[in-house]
């Protein structure tokens, strides 16, 4: 997790500051990106998601109290809109031509090996298995390393959920992928913890 | 199985989980580009721009009165209502003197019996007509034939 944006730079950036703003961007912009990515598994999609997480955040920057990390908020919109879409069932259109190279999931970009490829393949597919709230609770813990606590306030639901939402994806996800390697063995019987 | 309150964030670690969090970075020039659109885009002066321009135009407003009353010339001088219409309407022509009226048969003044006379003869044959009315009943029993009674 990165350095947490100062909250004078949000209130320099409320006043219209130029420069603050487009440090606020800056400064932020991964994370958002990467969670967005994480949840739609697509980069026009997250694109799509990091602009309007942005168009909501900047455009409501006068009411914001300062209460936590500025990133947790970025987080919470762009959530709440994937959830909106998932929840809509919203079909994702074909990848655009030009955007055909850079589509490429999370896991293909860090995979070691053919076995490591298959490994992430099959965990990715076991969390997008999940339920919305569940999975959005697995990717802003595992991926983004957010705190139950916070991950309660995005998601607007108590920790106490939370957790039980992680440890139930947990076991889901693990059984899910072994399951889906064993089907899909390469170079052999798929073993008990595979996984790892 | 329900996982209470009391476990800490620790317990749920783990690192075959954690490498979802690996991957999914912007390319630099994805990122840029994401950068400047968004930090471009003027929504959020939006408001604070419009309030400036309702301040401006209240000001000026607020200016456009002041100098009207400032600038407005010293003591109104009475205008009567006869004034103002002249001015509206412009002079009025004079009127020409009554024509005299042409020469016809002179008659003498009816004297009030006259007039009696004349309203009792127009009053004459509406009472007739209703005297004929109340009279018609008697006229029809009197003309019905009479019953003979056999005995």
């Amino acid at each position: 997790m990165t350095e947490a944006l100062p909250w004078d730079t949000v209130r320099l950036a409320a006043r219209g500051d130029p420069a603050a703003r487009r440090d606020l961007v800056e400064q932020t912009i991964d994370e958002v990106w990467r969670l967005a990515m994480r949840l739609t598994r697509r980069s026009d999609e997250a694109d799509m998601v990091t602009q309007e997480t942005y168009a909501r955040a900047l455009a409501a920057l006068d009411g914001l109290k300062p209460n936590g990390r500025f990133e947790g908020y970025l987080a919470r919109i762009a959530t709440n809109l994937v959830l909106e879409r998932w929840r809509k069932k919203r079909p994702t259109g074909p990848v655009p031509a030009h955007l055909a190279d850079e589509q490429a999931e999370p896991w293909q970009q860090v995979a070691r090996d053919e076995d490591d490829r298959r490994r992430l393949s099959a965990l990715w597919q076991a969390v997008g298995e999940l339920d919305p709230k569940p999975r959005a609770a697995v990717l802003l813990f595992y991926a983004q390393g957010e705190s139950c606590e916070a991950i309660g306030r995005i998601l607007d639901a108590p920790a106490g959920t939370v957790k039980t939402w992680l440890h139930r994806s947990r076991n889901q996800i693990r059984r899910r992928a072994e399951s889906l390697l064993a089907e899909q063995p390469a170079g052999g019987v798929a073993r008990s913890g595979d996984l790892t | 199985m329900t996982f209470t309150n009391e476990a800490t964030d620790a317990d749920l670690r783990d690192p075959v989980l954690e490498r979802l969090g690996e991957g999914a970075d912007p390319s630099p020039l994805r990122r840029q580009a994401l950068v400047d659109r968004i930090a471009h885009v003027p929504a959020a002066e939006a408001p604070r721009r419009r309030v400036g321009v309702w301040w401006v135009a209240a000001a000026l407003a607020a200016a456009a009165v002041v100098a009207g009353v400032v600038l407005w010339p010293g003591e109104p001088e009475p205008i009567s209502p006869t004034a103002l219409l002249g001015d509206l309407l412009g002079p009025l022509p004079t009127l020409a003197a009554p024509a005299p009226a042409p020469p016809g048969p002179e008659q003498s003044p009816s004297p009030m019996s006259d007039v009696l006379a004349a309203v009792w003869k127009d009053l004459g044959d509406p009472l007739a007509i209703v005297a004929q009315t109340i009279d018609l009943p008697r006229v029809l029993i009197d003309d019905e034939p009479e019953v003979i009674e056999e005995n």
